[in-house]
């Protein structure tokens, strides 16, 4: 628990050294399209607080911090929290249905691959895993729209909703945004998919050799039974530490997928805040958001083993 | 909209000093409005941009609200106009829909609404256009382009752009009067090699334009020369056969040694007072051809005696070293506006530190931009402008190595109308240009049917979700069938 808080905090002092190593005057970036005159440029700077010396700004910034204020987005010019707000819904809809699926999919293929293992399933799902797990999202989620939006005309290619339905019924909203989800979630279920059913496969065929299985066996109990009481339960501990890590990395969205299908959340808001600019105050927000997600997760995942596992005990 | 809206948009732009407008309109002294129709603006001097200002107009009544202080916050929403079309739905960065404005001065358009939708990947973007999702797409990068050409039912243009693409040169000496009067940067890390026009004008002979047109473009752009491009016509100083500076690397190496460059240590690169010729280039990471062309001029640079080293670096990292001149020569790009007024600025003493990126500052130039300004005799003010590239290009601040193409590509099946205007250039685009046209014209086809778009009928979810349902239940069966067998068996 110490340790989270402490990691929060160096987070904190990280964030705001790190984005102003980055190359770029923002005040340089936003007037780069206009006629501007030194004495504008001073004005930008001033507003954007830029002409006060970095210790100044620095503690400006934890006071901010520590008030929940974030400051106001260079591109945008509108509040961080309301920006990173607007696309964090998306994000979390995308990715956290991609993670779930991938988790309950992933383990099962694992499951069965390591019960039969050996036989043409096995390799077929091991093989299956592996080449989607390799292959880079942004080329799978381009064959997806070839095969499904493209050819097949099921799905469409970008976006998560159709302009002109705002009026439209509730029920009608959200089948369109369904439609919207489904190509680049099963991108990202196919991404994730494969480092779920590896790890089950391994953890299950470990937990097979103990000598409780054996034990169990000797009892004469049926196969099935023996997998569904002994094994499973202790070969899931790996599979909830990696499920609670990825969801940590949730909110940080999958920058990939959401360029190539143009799915509006903070993956697609991180890039576009380091283009424009860089956006300090947006980049500040967003790692901030992400950190806090990470070492959440961590803290969960470490909570949940302790539950799960006796012998892990308390944090 | 009334004569009154007119006015109060330039007198506040006038008042505020807005950025991106003043220039513009600077000159106007006074503004009235005689009738609800009419407005009368006097200049203290000629001005010939009077005719060409693109201000957009804003309504009063909604502006006067809205204090000088809080115009750039102000969020504008919604958004009122005064266009053939009314903006009714958007959401930020996804897309904005226009529902057409039955009360447009000119005619209500033939179509019911426009939807623009941003893609962030180019590849999508070109699917969706071959699926039927959009009807039009703007800037597709060069070889998707190609790949839409002679496809049915697309219709491609490569339309010439008033813009260019130069590699650019360091030009500045500090002086106390630069530093004081444009707040320039104290130091220059530019090699002062560069200073030599001689040593720019080696540099432009060692470069083949049409090559870099012929390979980067893949044809679709003309080799660059002056700094107005060809797309203004008027305006383009049409070079004779003897003044370009085209392409031979033996011209370009009698030419350094005559500014006193000589590979006197036999290493390949020349050198002077034991100092070799070498240059840094910076490309730009945002811009593949950039890269590409950083490749080809590095090789021609060293067949010609001169060593650069070429790295490619963001546009916000360039913007940097341009503006605290720690660079030697980099490639970018210009656009234009219909006047050449804007493009012609960018080369003048005024705009160092503003829009200048070479520092280059040449008295007749500028005087001469100043001039042009105030000749309403469009043949004379052409003359003058002429003149102006004339010497420019003698000079090399930059080489201008190619003019570019714009991309646009439309579906054919649904819609007719799309009309090219040459607001600029002849034939020019279909949209995205100075003009409405395409949007008044569009009509849906006679012949064409109920768009097939994947919106109607049963959505294909319905059948996924019947077949998880359907699988879900053998499933359960299954188990419950195995587990009521062991138990019968137990």
């Amino acid at each position: 628990m110490v340790g989270a808080v402490g990691t929060l905090l160096f987070v904190l002092v990280l964030n705001f050294f790190l984005f102003r190593i980055l190359p770029g005057d923002p005040e340089r970036t936003l007037t780069r399209l206009q006629r501007v005159s030194p004495s504008t440029i001073d004005e930008v700077k001033r507003e954007l607080g830029l002409d006060r010396p970095l210790a100044v700004q620095f503690f400006d910034y934890l006071g901010d911090t520590a008030r929940g204020e974030l400051g106001i987005s260079y591109v945008f010019s509108r509040p961080v929290s309301e920006v990173i707000g607007n696309a964090l819904w998306p994000t979390i809809l995308l990715v956290g249905v991609a993670t779930v699926g991938a988790t309950i999919i992933g383990t099962l293929i694992g499951i069965w691959g390591a019960w039969r293992r050996g036989s043409v399933v096995d390799a077929a799902s091991l093989g299956f895993g592996l080449i989607t797990y390799a292959m880079p999202e942004f080329w799978l989620g381009m064959l997806l729209i070839l095969g499904f939006a493209v050819a097949l005309d099921w799905f469409p290619t970008s976006f998560m909703t159709t302009p002109g339905l705002a009026d439209a019924s509730a029920g009608v909203q959200l089948v369109d945004t369904l439609e919207h989800l489904f190509l680049p979630a099963l991108t990202l279920v196919l991404a994730l998919l494969g480092e779920y059913a590896l790890i089950m496969r391994s953890s299950v065929i470990e937990a097979m050799n103990e000598d409780y299985v054996t034990t169990a066996r000797a009892k004469g109990m049926r196969e099935a039974l023996v997998l569904r009481k002994h094994v499973v339960p202790n070969a899931l501990l790996p599979v909830v530490t990696l499920a609670a890590l990825n969801l940590g990395f949730i909110v940080s969205g999958a920058i990939t997928v959401e360029t190539v299908f143009s799915w509006p959340g903070l993956g697609q808001l991180t890039f576009r805040a380091i283009n424009g600019g860089p956006d300090y105050p947006l980049l500040q927000g967003l790692f901030l958001l992400f950190s806090v997600a990470v070492i959440f997760a961590n803290l969960a995942a470490d909570l949940l083993l302790g539950l799960l596992d006796p012998r892990i005990g308390r944090v | 909209m009334t004569s009154e809206d007119v006015a109060y948009t330039y007198r506040r732009i006038l008042d505020e000093e807005q950025g991106l407008y003043i220039d513009a309109v600077r000159q106007i002294e006074s503004i009235e409005t005689p009738d609800k129709h009419t407005v009368v603006f006097k200049t203290g001097e000629p001005s010939v941009q009077m005719l060409n200002t693109y201000v957009y107009i804003l309504p009063k009544h909604i502006w006067e609200d809205v204090p000088p202080e809080e115009t750039k916050s102000f969020k504008n929403e919604p958004v009122i106009g005064s266009g053939p079309f009314q903006a009714v739905e958007w959401k930020e960065g996804q897309f904005a829909r226009l529902k057409t404005n039955p009360d447009y001065f000119r005619g209500t358009p033939k179509i019911d609404e426009i939807i623009f939708q941003f893609y962030d990947n180019d590849d999508t973007m070109v699917q969706a256009l071959k699926n039927g999702d959009v009807d039009y797409i703007y800037n597709p990068p060069i070889n998707l382009f190609k790949s839409l050409q002679n496809q049915d039912g697309i219709e491609t243009n490569s339309a010439p752009d008033p813009g260019f693409t130069e590699l650019g040169f360091n030009l500045y000496e500090p002086t106390p009067e630069a530093i004081q009067e444009f707040d320039a940067p104290k130091t220059t890390t530019g090699n002062p090699a560069l200073l030599d026009p001689l040593v720019r004008e080696a540099i432009n002979w060692s470069i083949d334009e049409e090559e870099l047109t012929q390979k980067i473009l893949r044809g679709e752009g003309i080799p660059g020369s002056t700094v107005v491009p060809p797309a203004l016509a008027k305006y383009h100083l049409k070079l004779d056969e003897s003044e370009i500076q085209g392409f031979d690397t033996e011209r370009s190496k009698e030419l350094l040694k005559e500014a006193g460059w000589k590979d006197t240590n036999g290493d390949g690169t020349v050198d002077k007072g034991g100092e070799e010729l070498e240059l840094r280039l910076f490309v730009r990471s945002e811009d593949k051809d950039s890269v590409t062309a950083g490749q080809f001029i590095e090789d021609w640079l060293e067949e010609a005696g001169i060593g650069l080293e070429t790295k490619a670096i963001s546009d916000t990292a360039l913007t940097d070293a341009i503006y605290a001149a720690d660079y030697d020569m980099f490639i970018w790009g210009w656009g234009s506006e219909a006047d050449p007024d804007f493009i012609l600025s960018v080369l003048t003493c005024d705009q160092i530190m503003g829009w200048s990126d070479t520092f280059w500052c040449n008295e007749d130039y500028s005087r001469m931009y100043q001039e042009q300004k105030e000749q309403l005799d469009i043949d004379e003010r052409a003359a003058t402008i002429k003149e102006m590239q004339r010497i420019a290009y003698e000079d090399n601040p930059y080489v201008i190595y190619y003019y570019d193409n714009q991309f646009e590509a439309w579906r054919t099946d649904r819609l007719e109308g799309w009309t090219k205007t040459p607001t600029i250039a002849d034939p020019g685009q279909v949209a995205f240009t100075f003009s409405t046209k395409t949007y008044m014209n569009l009509r849906p086809l006679s012949s064409s049917g109920e768009t097939s778009g994947g919106s109607g009928g049963t959505s294909p979810l319905v059948y996924i979700g019947l077949a998880l349902v359907g699988t879900a239940i053998i499933a359960v069966v299954v188990v419950l069938f195995r587990r009521r067998s062991a138990e019968d068996r137990a």
